[in-house]
This record gives structure tokens, C-alpha cells and sequence, in this order.
């Protein structure tokens, strides 16, 4: 028998590991496996220019035509399917796990937080796609690759608050995993994804700054396309990212001691 | 040696209950408390030293597995503290955490993380782990999914305890795989115990506890109802269990000696009994002796008088008669009548029991007067072996 120095639970380590197996448990039994991650959002981009670009023949006043609708449809949906599936899969993740995390002495934080990353993997290879077509079409400037990680940052620090808050939340209150995709299909339809803000009357767009992932689709939009950006939307994604990720994190603190009585 | 291993002090754990799951919102919110509190564990404090192995019994739903999740740190007390000093291994359910998608190998590595293995040094503990389950190459490389139950406890049960822990946490883990493993898993268990690592082991299977536990405590409704050296314990909680099956409820009051009322008519009754080993309460091996006296009104009536050792469930476990002496006169003569029966070598092993006393007419048929179940007493081993008699025995080898 070997023996372990340290108290360390490498939760690096253990972080990964368990990303593999949310991976491994998603595809599993599937015929083409992992290439699903990719397949499931392409399908639903494909349905959305369809029925926007090409029926409703939905334009953007910046970009010209159905290809300009399609790289803001990529621009703004992408980030949106990893948030949308991260969330989801979140406020499930410590409710699904309950048999052992009454079991084991467990680093309760790395479930959620593992299924948020996962979900990002559809949107990092999009991404590459979307950054090879807007070079081609000549829209891809030095400033997108310098501030789309900025952004990124900043979605990832607010879906790694909000998926940690869901996630115990769900826990104590068991509603909440049939509340989230309710509220996720209201939150998309009040973000600028499938249409651009320009289509709605002046006053009503003050109304999507309360809405945190308006704010951050719209940043997307400005950094990758060059969209115009107000300040006001720039400062909400600030005190959204700051006050979901923080309070989600925080939140997510206080309830984790009573975890096992509730599980 | 100087630190407990385990300290918990005032211990209670309360799990709340809610009619509907709307009452809990409202009570989140502010509301007039609306659960109830079951209370799983109460008042507890006991200390598992340093290097001890350490039993628990008691009834499903005593708050056993509430006590070992406290101490694996899984659930945190509502009142009182737990202390644990050192790395805690918890065996509380073997192939918890492991995902049936994965390979061996894979689940492996997770659990070996948990464990606190570095990833550096997780390729040779997975070697040893591996060695350990016995299971070929091959099937390390399939999804746990395809295995046995007996090859999914094997690895479950190697990587459980593969990490050197401080104190290792078993509840019910034993029966494990074939024979073989079962064995095998044993040993480590026993290797824990030899390298003075602490064991706090948890099982239905008194046996166990009894050869591998110094000492125990027994849980009962979710407090302590008896802790010390596990013979003593586990043989007062044998004897409630016992109890339980329905049928001899134990008079605390019952005097160890037994007068009867005055008066009734039989023409010859039992005044008295009682039993007396060598020094007070008696022991296995050592003399014993009951003795009885008893009154006949009459110079003419002869009469027997029987005896019997009752454990508390009502069982006979030995009885003799002065009848069942070959050429035995009956006792006679108006007056008081002593009677002694010397158990040179009482035979009894640990546990509670009981005397019945009988007065028959001469042909042995006929009660005269009986006195059932009378003179509660207890019986301390202080050998190992268990059941209810001691038969003389050698081993050859």
C-alpha cells in the first residue's frame, strides 16, 4: 500500500477528471459520440437562419444580406447554446449526484462548475468557424482578437456564478430545474440573437439592460463585429458579471454546509 | 496515542421534514416554522482513541450511518461538535462515485484524485490498485458498466482503501466478492488495525465486530445506550435484541434474589431462590450455585424439585430435577427444605438469564408450585468464544 502526503485534494486535477466523465456520460452510446457537441448547436443554427434569414428575412442595417444576418445570428448564438446548455445542466448537477455526495467526501463546487466548462466546447470550435468567416469576408479586425477573450472572460465568470447558485438552489428548492429553461426561453427572446436591437422602438430598448445576457451579446456583437456599443450596456455587463458571479459564488457558500441534509 | 481519533461531544443531528415542499419555501422566506425534526442522533459524546478499532451497533435506524456520515464529514452536525484527527478513508458505500460509462481504469483515477493522489503519482497507486482487485488488464479497459457485481466491489473496494488513511470508516463493507476476496479484504482491514491506524467499523454481523473490535458502543433511537469493551456491549445488546423478539420483558425491578408472597395453598411451596457464583455475580468456567428453599405444610407429601436456566427469550437452555437423579427418593418432611445445586462448571457463556423453579409430586408429573423466570441474572465471560453454552474443547493441529 502507498501512502499520500498532504492533505491536497487536487482539485485541479479532480476538476478535469470529472469534466471527462460529464463528457463521457453526455455522448455516451451515441453512434458519432462526441461529434454531437458540435452537431446538436449546427442544427439549431441551421433552423434559425432558416426560418429568420431566409422566411422572415430578418437584415441587420450593418451587415449586408442573408450572409450578414448569418454572422450575427453565429456572433450572438453561439455564446448563447453554451450558456443556455451550462445552466441547465448546472441547476441538475449536485440534485443528480445526490446518492454519492452523501457518500463521499466530495469538492462539492467542481460538479457545476464542470458542466459550465463543458458546455463551452460547441462554442470555442464555433467560434474558430465564425473568426475563419469573418476573416474571409474581410470583417475580422485586430481589436476582435484581442477583446474576445476580455468578453469571454466576463461570460464565463457570470455562468460560473449563476451555475453554482442554480445548482444549490435546485437542491433546496426542487422547482427550480423546471423554472430554468422556462426563464432561459424568455431571457433569449429578450436578447438581441435573432434579430438586431435596431428593430425595437427606441424606448422600449432601455427595458434589455436589465437583462444580463442582452448586455453580453450585445458586447459580443460590438467586439466581433463592430457593432455600435452604448456605455450604459458596457457598465450593466460590468455590474451584472459582477453581481451574479460574486453573489452566485457567494450564495452558493452559505447553503453548500447544509448540503447533505437536503440531498 | 494521546489525541482521540474521533471526539464527539454533545452530538445531535436533527433532519427537518416538511409536510409539503411549499412549506419549506415559506419558511425560507421568512414564514412561522412549519417542519418537524426528526432527530436522528442525540446527546451524544464518545471519544475513538488513536489506534483503536472501534464498533457500533444497534437497529436499523438507530442513527448509525447518521454518526458515520458525521464523521466522514458528509453531514454536519446541528448541535455539538465532531472532531476528527487525521486522513479519513469512508468505506460508507463501496463504488460510490464511480460512473458506469467509465472504464476501471478511468474510475479508477477519479476516485483516486478524491482521495487526494496527485497526478504525478496516481500511475503506481493505480499499479497497486489494479494488482489488488485482481482483475485482468483487459477488463480495467471496459466500462465499469459490463462488469460483475463481484468484479465492481473488487475494484470498488481496492481503490477505496488503497490511500493510507488515518482512520478508516466501514460500514457494512465486508462482504466482499468470492471467499477469496472476501478474505483479502479482510486482511487489509486487519493491516489497517496492525499499523495502528484507527477503524471505526459499523456492521450487523456481531462476529465481526466481536473479533475485530476492542471496543464498542451500541446506538439505540439515536442515542448511546452502552459503550465500553465490545463483549460486554455487544452481549447486552444480543440480549435486548433478544428481548425484543417479544416475549421475557426484563423487570429491571426483579430482585436477584426471589421471595415469594405468603400464603397460597399448595402444600408445598417455594419460599426462595437464588444463584451465587464464586465471587458474587457469576462466570463462565467458575462455580455456581442456586439455591432454593422451599416449605412443605405437610410430614406425609413427598415431592421434586426442578430447575432451569432460561436465557431471556424464553428459551430452556439447561434444566434439571432431583427426580431425574437414578434412585432418587423424593424430599420429604414437614418444614423449611434447603436445596443446592452446585454447577462445579457453569457452562454459560455472556449473556442474561433467568431461573424456573418447579416443585412436582413424586411421579414428577404434577406442579405443585412453580416459580418462572425468577432471579434475573448475569452471566460475564471472559474468554472469546460466543453463542450461548461453552462445550469443552481442544484444537489439534
Amino acid at each position: 500500500m502507498l501512502s499520500v502526503s498532504g492533505r491536497g485534494r487536487n482539485l485541479g486535477y479532480l476538476f478535469w477528471l470529472w469534466v471527462r466523465r460529464d463528457i463521457r456520460g453526455r455522448y455516451a452510446g451515441s453512434m458519432v459520440g462526441l461529434a454531437w457537441a458540435i452537431l446538436a448547436p449546427l442544427g439549431t443554427i441551421g433552423v434559425f437562419y432558416l426560418v429568420f434569414a431566409l422566411v422572415l428575412r430578418v437584415r441587420v442595417p450593418q451587415l449586408a444580406g442573408d450572409s450578414g444576418f448569418f454572422l450575427f445570428l453565429l456572433t450572438g448564438l453561439l455564446p448563447w447554446l453554451s450558456i443556455s446548455d451550462g445552466l441547465t445542466r448546472a441547476s441538475g448537477a449536485l440534485v443528480a449526484q445526490e446518492q454519492f455526495l452523501q457518500k463521499l467526501m466530495f469538492p462539492v463546487s467542481v460538479l457545476p462548475t464542470a458542466v459550465v466548462v463543458t458546455s463551452l466546447v460547441p462554442q470555442l470550435v464555433g467560434t474558430v468557424v465564425l473568426l475563419g468567416l469573418l476573416a474571409v469576408t474581410g470583417l475580422l479586425s485586430l481589436d476582435a482578437l484581442l477583446w474576445y477573450p476580455v468578453v469571454f472572460a466576463l461570460q464565463l465568470v457570470l455562468t460560473l456564478g449563476l451555475g453554482l447558485a442554480l445548482s444549490i438552489l435546485t437542491v433546496h428548492v426542487r422547482d427550480t430545474a423546471q423554472i430554468i429553461p422556462v426563464l432561459l426561453q424568455l431571457l433569449f427572446y429578450t436578447t438581441p440573437i435573432l434579430y438586431p436591437l435596431s428593430l425595437i422602438p427606441e424606448q422600449y430598448r432601455a427595458l434589455y439592460l436589465l437583462n444580463p445576457l442582452a448586455c453580453l451579446i450585445q458586447v459580443y456583437h460590438a467586439v466581433l463585429l463592430g457593432f455600435p456599443l452604448a456605455l450604459s450596456t458596457l457598465l450593466m455587463l460590468g455590474v451584472w458579471t459582477l453581481l451574479l458571479g460574486v453573489g452566485g459564488w457567494w450564495l452558493f457558500t452559505v447553503l453548500k454546509p447544509t448540503l447533505g441534509d437536503y440531498l | 496515542m494521546n489525541d482521540p481519533a474521533i471526539e464527539l461531544h454533545g452530538v445531535a443531528k436533527g433532519y427537518r421534514f416538511y409536510h409539503r415542499p411549499a412549506d419549506r419555501l415559506r419558511e425560507l422566506f421568512g414564514g412561522a416554522p412549519r417542519h418537524r425534526v426528526h432527530w436522528a442522533l442525540q446527546e451524544l459524546s464518545l471519544q475513538v482513541r488513536s489506534g483503536e478499532t472501534f464498533g457500533l451497533v444497534g437497529e436499523n435506524g438507530a442513527g448509525k450511518s447518521t454518526l458515520l456520515k458525521l464523521v466522514a464529514g458528509t453531514v454536519k452536525p446541528s448541535h455539538g461538535r465532531v472532531t476528527v484527527n487525521g486522513r479519513v478513508a469512508a468505506l460508507l458505500e463501496l463504488g460510490a462515485g464511480f460512473h458506469p460509462e467509465e472504464s476501471g481504469r478511468e474510475n479508477v483515477y477519479l476516485m483516486g484524485a478524491l482521495a487526494g493522489i496527485p497526478p504525478g503519482r496516481m500511475a503506481e497507486h493505480y499499479e497497486a490498485i489494479a494488482e489488488f482487485s485482481e482483475l485482468p488488464v483487459e477488463a480495467l479497459a471496459r466500462p465499469v458498466k459490463t462488469y460483475s457485481s463481484g468484479m465492481f466491489m473488487r475494484l470498488a473496494f481496492a481503490v477505496a482503501t488503497a490511500v493510507n488513511p488515518d482512520i478508516l470508516i466501514i460500514d457494512e463493507a465486508l462482504s466482499v466478492g468470492d471467499m477469496h476476496f472476501q478474505k483479502k479484504s479482510l486482511d487489509r482491514i486487519m493491516s489497517f488495525r496492525e499499523r495502528g491506524k484507527t477503524v471505526l467499523f459499523c456492521s450487523h454481523n456481531l462476529y465481526q465486530i466481536r473479533s475485530l473490535c476492542a471496543r464498542a458502543a451500541w446506538l439505540h433511537e439515536g442515542r448511546l445506550r452502552a459503550i465500553g469493551l465490545t463483549e460486554e456491549v455487544v452481549t447486552a445488546y444480543e440480549s435486548f435484541e433478544r428481548e425484543k423478539e417479544a416475549v421475557l420483558g426484563k423487570d429491571a425491578q426483579a430482585p436477584s434474589v426471589y421471595r415469594a408472597a405468603t400464603g397460597g395453598g399448595a402444600p408445598v411451596r417455594i419460599l426462595e431462590v437464588s444463584m451465587a457464583g464464586e465471587s458474587g455475580a457469576p462466570n463462565t468456567l467458575e462455580a455456581a450455585t442456586v439455591t432454593v428453599r422451599v416449605e412443605s405444610r405437610s410430614h406425609f407429601i413427598p415431592f421434586h424439585v426442578g430447575v432451569a436456566v432460561v436465557r431471556n427469550d424464553r428459551e430452556n437452555v439447561f434444566g434439571t430435577s432431583t427426580h431425574f437423579e437414578t434412585d432418587a427418593a423424593p424430599l420429604q418432611g414437614s418444614g423449611e427444605h434447603h436445596l443446592r445445586l452446585v454447577l462445579p462448571r457453569l457452562s454459560l457463556l455472556s449473556g442474561d438469564y433467568w431461573l424456573s423453579v418447579y416443585v412436582l409430586d413424586d411421579s414428577g408429573l404434577q406442579v405443585y408450585d412453580m416459580a418462572e423466570a425468577v432471579c434475573p441474572f448475569t452471566v460475564h465471560s471472559p474468554g472469546q468464544e460466543f453463542g450461548v453454552v461453552y462445550i469443552p474443547y481442544r484444537w489439534e493441529r
